[in-house]
């Protein structure tokens, strides 16, 4: 029984807590603290600090027991207060001190250390330790990004606990005993996971420091402010720290809905990219033949401006495309879009570059992230959580361990391959069969299955995509979407990208209809005038650098971008934006969830809001699009007829995770949580030194009055469409003998601008490889570390890896070629079709 | 002379080989269980017997058993980890008769119905794991185990597995978490028992390699026979491990409650006294672990609940004497040490406590120490095991941290004019 209640006693007054419930959590929420290190809200209970001990009355008497690890019972009598429990965790802090070197004033923990704050609330003062305290060989680089001093360190199990459990590569663990018992990695093996970052936010004291924030700031010098992390639209929610004007790093917070204060690294340390100066574009130039220049803003955007209108009088508004691939603004989406369709009036217009679904599946049911973790059948399709959405994998992990049963259907096999129930191979020649396995696995569950869909395969073509979610949709009414595509979710939900519902209520706008597949080549074709990319790499959606070179002579190239990149380089004009903790906003993730983006630092140089750009865009244009400030924006939003109706910031002010859209979908309320500073070290100790919590929140009075909200407004009817191709899907051709379908899958460290620009991550990125199982490369005569020529619309020479995992996971008769990292190479492979065939070639060394 | 039961063989030069064990009654305890008796017969019989556990903390095997939940799989693990200081009990059964613990096991497996049983053994005893495999392969061959057990419906394999070094894994959980690869770190409880989680998560027993030793000779002659030796709850005979300054120090089985510790030290067929001129000063009734006697305490007998009621435990049956040339500082350190070595470290109060009193106890033998050392060992052995009482109190997972203040507490008070010495002079008088 869920809903059981035992009686119990805490310190002689009766409290009532669910069965089932740890006590210290019963404790918590009665109001008493018990001190703790190594219990973790989000991991398996150890009971191994002894920290947490209180006396429980039992059968046999009073005992000390440990209050992580024992669940409430009826009739139970704890005591907190007495003078045994005082005395065994006196003793215990003590313990914990005694080998602890007194190095706090250099120690990056001080000020928001668990052990510090223990020992000063209830430490003795005075040490009675007089012996020689234990040495260790410290710093030791764990990672490229983690350092571990063992000399600091409690031996909690956190790292090691969050590395096995939660990650699933436990690349970490204890080595030797007793006093001697230390934190070491195996040999020749480095710590190198996603999600490293984590074990030093939940280190309870500085043992685990993350290489670019060591020494960097104090943390009672940091300011914050909440925001959510954009390097995937997941949404994960953020503490987002700076000192001084320069972002320090970024701390996960424990958002239930969303992240349980986890992030991945990539987004974590994020923060070292926008601080890398030399590769940030901070002023707006124009190309002038082969020199570019710094010009003023003004000149810059008229020749921008300039560009547009002779484009749309020489050939007509659908001449001048726009698109994009990354995940911008809310704002800067809605005011990108509000320009093309009402003043550039363009239907070349794609602001989700790596959607390949039809948009309009994803917003007729949609699920959100809990109801997709806790639902009777989760079907994965053309998704890999822990490459894309890396955060997703850690939750999927952790429910799956809970019971969830997941069936999977990829064309690659993924990590979470060897834990799913079925895993189905989608492969362009068995579609129809891949989807009767799908039903056919989630048997007579059918009630309240749900269905992330992702675009994860480059090489199995969008109208393929589509056409399996749909069949999957047709054959299971009811069932639920999240969407699985890392990118566009703001565009998906203010209608700039094809086929989603258009939200902007101008008459006459011009809805997208031109993918980004079609506008870069069209693009290449000299098909359109001028090219507009919005924070985005065009060597990522599919040019080569060589492509870049030509597309100058027959296109103008507008690049709004924070980043330098081979496009910024090539093309005409090139406009700075603001970065990430640069500009005050909102955006919404992938379960359409409205979360808000905080500003932390000063934009670099000249650097503006996307929003702005395009607001002065349009007023050169001779038009207005009404936005002088955000809450313009938000305003016209909130008005709009689509999934965002009723949209506003004042949801923040109510609770940390924002709403989910459309506004009917309310039903899983996000009550204000309780930050504790064990689950998010960090950010409690900041908050105490005077750093408002609240002093980051996107709080526009001037748009929290005036707006009625209506939560029960349904979304305008969806427009439902194809995506790319049209309705219908053409067979596919059977493979000849030596032929394979391609499958181009993405990895969380695939080349793009961000990373190249952070000197902390451009390291983790690796050549792509042609990855197959054993019995695949014996039966192509590849060995691992073997390269070979691959052949498809274009040859692109690879490196080869043999993964045994594959062999479990791989059907021995598969026709599929897994390459893995998308690279301006690889994706040269890739032809404008439904799916891609290549052949493979050893090249014989020398 | 008492009646000798597991170490009725150990008269023999080649008490380890199967000839002599079949000789010698071998097999016929677990024929007669196989062949005539039902398990649970098998399991009375052991309950009637009223055995003890003989791993240290004597508990009765059959109740043990009877815990065991209902499942399709058990598992029976044999604890041959015999590694404290001063121990050599079970080392000695494993050596010289392999064959009886074999049996033993058999036999203990057919009265749970246990599918598998593993033989988990100290990795230093070379020879005794070259004998129990040894063992183990006759057994096999004389369908003593395996299929059928002579020509019963009964089937069950014994494993073999070598520890890894570790005193630890000698802690049932601990033990459990070594055989499945782990890290040999004592599970928390509760669960209390491996009866109820165990071995992969199934219903597990753990027993000594002298309590299963025990069940041959049960099963042939009854429990009732065994619980006609002793007296009260202790029953039959134990391997007591004399250790120490005596002259004759070495392995004496002897019937429980039936002699006392002094006949046990100065008895003519045991320990035969100190060496001349030597006076007692201590001693040790059941292992490092156990809280100290003195000379007053040698009239108690050998009996689980007489040494209880004095304050200390039987433990693992190993004795050890101390005589008046032993420094009472030198022997508390030695034994605060072994367990700092032999600490697991998974919980602070022993990794770190364990390591800090190994570390005072040395300043003060080495003369470094100071008259507030004292009163700090007795406050952390008090931080480890609340009230330094017995049966001790605990904050740590395991007993192996609590281990630690009864040598401590017994030294410090006892000795106390010995610690003052070494602090006032610089120096371990005794050295």
């Amino acid at each position: 029984m869920p809903d059981e209640l035992v009686s119990l006693t805490f310190d002689e007054h009766p409290f009532q807590a669910q069965k089932g419930t740890k006590l210290i959590d019963a404790l918590d929420a009665a109001g008493i603290h018990v001190p703790r290190f190594c219990y973790h809200p989000r991991m398996s209970a150890v009971g191994m600090c002894r920290m947490c001990l209180v006396e429980v009355k039992g059968p046999r008497g009073v005992s000390l027991q440990p209050s992580c690890y024992i669940d409430v019972a009826d009739g139970m009598e704890v005591f907190t207060e007495s003078a045994a429990v005082k005395k065994a965790q006196h003793g215990v802090l003590e313990f914990l001190l005694a080998n602890h070197p007194l190095d706090c004033p250099v120690c990056d923990k001080g000020g928001e250390c668990p052990l510090q704050d223990q020992a000063f609330a209830h430490g003795s003062g005075e040490t009675r330790f007089v012996e020689e305290k234990r040495h260790y060989a410290k710093p030791i680089p764990i990672s490229r990004l983690i350092k571990l001093d063992r000399e600091r360190c409690i031996q909690c199990d956190r790292c090691t606990r969050f590395a096995d459990e939660i990650a699933g590569e436990p690349l970490i663990d204890f080595a030797g005993r007793g006093g001697a018992l230390r934190i070491a990695t195996f040999s020749n093996v480095d710590f190198d996971s996603y999600f490293s970052g984590n074990v030093a936010q939940i280190c309870p004291v500085g043992a685990l420091t993350t290489t670019p924030y060591r020494f960097k700031a104090r943390p009672w010098d940091l300011v914050q402010s909440a925001s959510t992390c954009m390097e995937c639209d997941l949404g994960c929610q953020v503490s987002l720290q700076s000192s001084q004007n320069e972002l320090t790093r970024m701390l996960g917070i424990d958002s239930d809905a969303i992240n349980h204060s986890w992030l991945c690294d990539r987004g974590r340390f994020t923060t070292s990219a926008v601080n890398n100066l030399e590769l940030r574009v901070a002023r707006p130039r124009l190309r002038d033949q082969s020199r570019s220049a710094e010009v003023s803003w003004s000149k810059a955007l008229r020749a921008a401006a300039l560009s547009i209108k002779r484009t749309i009088d020489e050939r007509g508004a659908s001449a001048v495309a726009i698109v994009s691939g990354t995940s911008l603004s809310l704002e800067t989406t809605y005011a990108w879009a509000k320009l093309a369709s009402d003043v550039i009036r363009t239907n070349a217009v794609d602001g989700a570059a790596d959607l390949r679904t039809d948009a309009s599946l994803l917003l007729e049911n949609p699920a959100s992230i809990n109801q997709a973790l806790s639902a009777s059948k989760l079907v994965l399709v053309n998704v890999d959580p822990k490459n894309e959405l890396p955060v997703m994998h850690l939750r999927l992990r952790a429910a799956i361990r809970a019971g969830l049963s997941v069936i999977e259907l990829n064309t690659t096999p993924t990590e979470l391959t060897p834990i799913v129930d079925h895993a189905i191979a989608l492969e362009p020649s068995r579609l129809g069969q891949a989807v009767d396995e799908v039903i056919a696995a989630i048997g007579d569950q059918v009630d309240d299955v749900v269905i992330v869909a992702g675009s994860r395969d480059r090489g199995f073509g969008a109208a393929l995509n589509t056409r399996v979610l749909k069949d999957l949709l047709e054959r299971l009414p009811g069932a639920k979407v999240l969407n699985g595509t890392p990118h566009g979710a703001n565009a998906v939900a203010v209608g700039f990208t094809p086929n989603a519902p258009q939200v902007i209520r101008s008459s006459g706008g011009v809805t997208p209809s031109v993918s980004a597949d079609a506008i870069v080549a069209g693009a290449l074709r000299g098909d359109f005038g001028t090219l507009i990319v919005l924070d985005s790499e065009l060597t990522r959606l599919g040019m080569s650098e060589a492509d870049l070179e030509v597309l100058g002579e027959r296109v103008t190239v507008i690049a709004l971008s924070t980043f330098e990149s081979a496009t910024t380089h090539s093309a005409a004009i090139v406009l700075p934006l603001c970065a990430f903790g640069e500009e005050q906003g909102s955006t919404v993730n992938v379960e359409w969830r409205h979360l808000r983006l905080g500003r932390q630092v000063e934009p670099l140089g000249q650097a503006r809001s996307g929003w702005m750009i395009a607001a002065e865009l349009a007023s050169m244009l001779g038009d207005e699009l009404g936005f002088l400030t955000l809450a313009d924006v938000m305003r016209d939003l909130n008005q709009s007829g689509g999934l965002l109706a009723g949209l506003g910031y004042e949801y923040f002010a109510e609770s940390l995770d924002g709403p989910l859209f459309p506004l009917s979908r309310r039903e899983e309320p996000c009550a204000p949580r309780i930050l504790d500073p064990m689950a998010t070290p960090g950010i409690a100790s900041v908050d105490r030194q005077g750093a408002n919590f609240a002093a980051g929140r996107v709080v526009e009075p001037t748009v929290a009055t005036g707006f009625a909200l209506d939560p029960g407004k349904s979304p305008q009817a969806l427009v439902s469409a194809e995506r790319g191709t049209g309705d219908v899907v053409r067979d596919p051709d059977p493979l000849a003998e030596d032929e394979f379908w391609l499958s181009l899958v993405p990895r969380l460290y695939d080349v793009s601008p961000s990373l190249s620009a952070n000197p902390f991550l451009a390291a983790w990125v690796r050549d792509p490889v042609l990855k197959l199982s054993p019995l695949q490369g014996e039966q192509l005569g590849l060995m691992d570390g073997d390269r070979c020529r691959l052949i498809g619309a274009a040859t692109v020479e690879l490196g080869v890896e043999l993964t045994k995992a594959f062999d479990l996971s791989v059907r021995s008769d598969s026709r599929v070629l897994v390459v893995d990292g998308l690279t301006p190479a690889t994706l040269s492979l890739l032809e404008n079709q439904s799916w891609i065939k290549v052949r493979v070639e050893k090249i014989n060394g020398e | 002379m008492t009646e000798r039961i597991v170490g009725a063989r150990l008269g023999y030069e080649d008490s380890e080989t199967l000839s002599r064990f079949l000789a010698t009654g071998g097999d016929q305890g677990l024929r007669r269980a196989v062949l005539e008796m039902r398990p649970e017969e098998v399991a009375d019989e052991v309950t009637t017997a009223n055995l003890l556990g003989r791993g240290g903390a004597g508990f009765e095997a059959g109740r043990k058993w009877s815990m065991l939940r209902k499942a399709p799989r058990r598992y029976l693990v044999i604890n041959g980890d015999e590694s404290e200081p001063a121990t050599f009990k079970d080392h000695l059964l494993v050596e010289r008769d392999p064959h009886q613990l074999v049996e033993g096991a058999t036999i203990a497996a057919y009265a749970i119905g246990a599918s598998l049983v593993v033989i988990y053994l100290r990795g230093e005893f070379a020879l005794g794991l070259e004998r129990v495999q040894q063992a183990i392969n006759e057994a096999y061959a004389r369908n003593a185990l395996g299929r059928s057990i002579f020509g019963s419906s009964f089937s069950v394999d014994i494993l073999l597995q070598p520890g890894a070094g570790a005193y630890i894994c000698g802690e049932e959980t601990s033990l459990i978490e070594s055989l499945e690869g782990k890290r040999g770190f004592p599970r928390i409880k509760p669960p209390y028992f491996p009866a109820v989680i165990g071995l992969y998560g199934e219903p597990t027993i753990v027993n000594n390699v002298e309590t299963v030793s025990n069940l041959p000779w049960i099963v042939q002659h009854g429990g009732a026979a065994f619980k006609a030796l002793g007296e009260g709850r202790s029953t039959g005979t134990r391997l007591f491990a004399l250790s120490g300054q005596v002259q004759r120090p070495g392995p004496y089985e002897v019937e429980m409650t039936k002699i006392t510790f002094r006949d046990l030290i100065y008895g003519k067929e045991y320990g035969q006294g100190l060496h001349p001129d030597r006076s007692l000063i201590a001693f040790i009734p059941g292992g490092v672990s156990a809280p100290w006697f003195f000379p007053e305490n040698l009239d108690i007998p050998l009996g689980q609940d007489e040494v209880a009621k004095a304050g200390s435990m039987l433990g693992s049956g190993s004795v050890i004497v101390m005589d008046d040339t032993s420094c009472p500082v030198r022997s508390a350190w030695r034994i605060a040490r072994f367990f700092a070595r032999e600490s697991c470290g998974q919980c602070t109060p022993c990794r770190e406590g364990g390591a800090w009193i190994d570390k005072i106890l040395r300043r003060i033998e080495e003369g470094e120490g100071r008259e507030a050392d004292l009163d700090l060992l007795l406050d952390l052995c008090d931080n480890i095991s609340p009230g330094i009482k017995w049966p001790p109190a605990q904050t740590t997972i395991c007993v192996l941290g609590p281990s630690i203040p009864p040598s401590v507490s017994a030294a410090v008070n006892h000795f106390r004019d010995d610690f003052l010495v070494h602090i006032k002079e610089g120096r371990c008088p005794h050295a």
